[in-house]
């Protein structure tokens, strides 16, 4: 196993910049995701550090020394992709054994790293078999086994389970969370799929345009996006958007300037940000339903559709002339008079015209 | 409005269809939710008339469609894959339907409602350009404009939006809804994604190896489920489920030691075999210190999902996943300990899958 260090990596198609100075140190033993739309240059930074891809400019480091003249093979990475190509003649057991087999192992220590893989897999029981009677999940199992049957100094995933049907998905993806833990590889894991990035990684690499925006642990990532885009792409629905305005004793909400009542402390911490026009966040997530009530701080909604998912509801709701969704698990009606609190510590400000975070998360004492 | 009466079909010996059953009401949107290889394409192609069915009848506003062309079924379907025609504008894909000899709309018309469908679908910029260099996201648009601005009785749409990255699905969904809304039409939506349903549907119908098991409200199934595959395909997580055997009127779970009198359970004491009991991970009590009453797990893997967490828990030979409050401290390889109420369990017959206590709806 190795860390990592991608250094100011360039890679230019042509006139299109693919990644456009990406730095980042993946630690021994870490999992880090990069996610991102398509075209953002996760792949091609996973390619660049498999050496099937060269920066225009930059460098990769293994455990501080540089690998830009290696070749992959002389990298010692293991790769797999969306789509898994095992020996359909050979036994999952001759599969995963074939790495380390090609590389004249005694068969003692085969039969070692065998048991090893069998253990920590917990596939005893398909080692005799055949892939082709394999289910997907499975087949994406024997291929992981094999590439890591060598611990390799890097294991690298390219969206490894996007080709996978639905139904084993989201099985694969605990399992891969499992082993990975189990493993403890250092692993570089590139998805569009913010569910996937937030389950799996120790830190998520979040890309645009070539970029990383952003590294974070998920619940960070979470919590302090950087801007309107990272708020938005992370989450499930993404963070809801408001035009605001930061004043002496209140937030104004959209053109009519719906007052949102805050603390004087939480303003205060805000004076940076005073007088300025700017872009109110809130998850879904965070928006409080209230019915009845005339309590200062709360919003008057206007209902637009509402849907249970399980015990949990999403509703749409019109402030001004913006429309948000809200969640909700207590049950509240959602008929008549309806009000909304956003709770002010789980308020983000961005910058309206830049997008950039401009506020820490107000209300958690952070600085 | 559309009633669908024991359709069977078979490929090459294959059973795609083995009964088909159910009704879609006017106006509403009804999802088909099943896994992949279930039947929900292929019950969709024989709605529209692209397949013919073996068995069964289609009865489409009190008359009987079974044996008539696609084309005289005033149905529009959205597949998958979109089939836009790759060397018109987004404007004459959407219009090449009213223009052809079935509709033979006039011009100004036509151009009516491009504008009204457009505007609706957000893509009145784009009615010039090539539908080969659209994103994934404007294709999809513009193949539901173009079953839209049909007005056909029913939409038919398959796993529309499944082609689309997260995002973008969800925006599509809650567009979809919305059109919906305003618009008063039918919809039979098929689609593997149980958020997506559950966003989207009016009702469900549960569909698995080409049998409809269950049709109702989210709630009602969630309530009430009649079979095994609906706890399997509904719920996030599903529901979790434990190998259990009825012997000597009392239902028995080897694996956790525990057993509960089949009466309390509401399933007949007299009967024996196995049994599998379902409970929602709502219902699972979980925690970290041991407690009477509760049993012995192990936390396999864990999942940060943002407002909250996923634990997966492995006891016994069973896993079953659950969400719990970000603060839960356990960590993956953690002991954990867990437990249900009685009243919370649903007894499912482990050989036919069929529900065996309380309300049977079957």
């Amino acid at each position: 196993m190795a860390r990592v260090d991608i250094k100011n990596l360039v890679v230019q198609f042509g006139d299109f910049t693919a990644v456009d100075d990406v730095s980042m140190t993946i630690e021994d033993g870490e999992m880090v995701v990069f996610l991102g739309p398509s075209g953002c240059g996760k792949t091609t930074t996973l390619r660049c550090v498999a050496g099937l891809e060269h920066g225009t400019s930059g460098s990769i480091e293994f455990d501080g020394t540089s690998v830009d003249t290696q070749s992959p093979s002389q990298r010692n990475i293991a790769m797999v992709f969306q789509f898994v190509t095992l020996y359909p003649h050979l036994r999952v057991a001759d599969n995963i054994a074939f790495p380390l087999r090609a590389r004249g192992v005694t068969r003692a220590k085969i039969r070692e790293k065998l048991d090893w893989i069998a253990e920590i897999f917990d596939m005893r029981d398909l080692m005799k078999r055949y892939p082709p009677g394999l289910p997907p999940g499975a087949k994406q199992k024997v291929a992981l086994a094999r590439a890591v049957v060598r611990e390799p100094n890097v294991l690298l995933l390219d969206e490894p389970l996007s080709a996978i049907d639905e139904r084993f998905r989201e099985e694969m993806r605990w399992e891969l969370g499992h082993l990975q833990k189990q493993l403890g590889f250092t692993t570089i894991y590139v998805t569009h799929d913010q569910r996937e990035a937030m389950s799996l990684a120790d830190r998520i690499a979040l890309m645009r345009d070539g970029k990383i925006l952003q590294i974070d642990s998920p619940p960070d990532l979470y919590e302090q996006p950087v801007n309107e885009f990272a708020g938005f792409f992370i989450g499930s629905p993404g963070m809801n958007f408001i035009d605001a305005k930061i004043t002496d004793n209140a937030i104004l909400l959209g053109t009519a300037g719906i007052p949102l009542s805050a603390p004087g402390d939480v303003l205060a911490s805000m004076r940076e940000i005073l007088g300025s026009e700017v872009r109110l966040g809130i998850r879904p997530q965070d928006v409080l339903l209230v019915s009845g009530g005339d309590e200062p701080g709360l919003i008057k909604a206007e209902i637009l559709d509402s849907y249970a998912v399980g015990r949990e509801r999403f509703f749409d709701f019109r402030i001004d002339d913006s429309v948000l969704k809200g969640m909700d698990h207590t049950g509240a009606s959602l008929t008549g008079d309806t009000r909304i609190r956003f709770p002010i510590e789980k308020v983000h400000f961005f910058d309206k015209t830049s997008g950039e975070r401009c506020n820490n998360r107000s209300g958690r004492g952070t600085q | 409005m559309l009633e669908i009466k024991g359709i069977r079909k078979r490929f090459a010996g294959k059973t795609a269809l083995a009964g088909v059953d159910l009704e879609v009401r006017q106006g509403e949107v009804f999802v088909l939710l099943g896994p992949t290889g279930a039947g929900k394409t292929t019950t969709l192609r024989v709605v529209a008339g692209l397949e013919k069915v073996d068995e069964g009848r289609i009865v489409l506003k009190g008359e009987d469609v079974t044996d008539r062309d696609p084309m005289e079924r005033d149905m529009a379907m959205v597949f998958e894959g979109l089939n836009l025609i790759p060397v018109l504008s987004v404007r004459d894909n959407i219009a090449f339907a009213l223009r052809s000899d079935i509709y033979r709309e006039d011009e100004p018309e036509i151009d009516r409602r491009l504008r009204r469908v457009s505007g609706d679908l957000h893509i009145g910029h784009l009615l010039d350009r090539d539908v080969e260099t659209l994103s994934g996201g404007e294709k999809q648009r513009v193949a539901i404009a173009r079953a839209m601005v049909r007005r056909p009785v029913l939409f038919l749409l398959d796993e529309p939006l499944s082609a689309l990255d997260l995002k973008l699905r969800e925006e599509l969904r809650i567009e979809l809804r919305q059109l919906h809304e305003r618009h008063g039409s039918t919809i039979l939506y098929a689609t593997h994604d149980y958020h997506g349903a559950a966003a989207i549907a009016d009702r469900i119908g549960v569909i698995s190896d080409g049998r409809v098991y269950q049709l109702g409200t989210l709630s009602e199934l969630l309530n009430n489920p009649a079979h095994r595959v609906v706890g399997e395909l509904l719920g996030s997580p599903s529901m979790a489920f434990f190998r259990a055997r009825r012997n000597n009127g009392e239902v028995v779970v080897d694996s956790l030691g525990l057993s509960f009198p089949a009466d309390a359970l509401g399933v007949s004491s007299t009967e024996d075999g196995p049994v599998d009991l379902g409970v929602w991970p709502e219902d699972v009590e979980i925690s970290l210190s041991a407690r009477e009453g509760l049993k012995k797990g192990v936390v396999y893997a864990t999942d940060f999902r943002g407002a909250d967490r996923a634990i997966q828990v492995q006891a016994a030979d069973k896993a079953f996943r659950k969400v719990v409050d970000l603060d839960f401290p356990g960590r993956q390889g953690d002991d954990c300990w867990f437990g249900f109420a009685m009243d919370k369990v649903f007894v499912f017959d482990h050989r036919t899958g069929q529900r065996l206590n309380g309300v049977d709806r079957g």
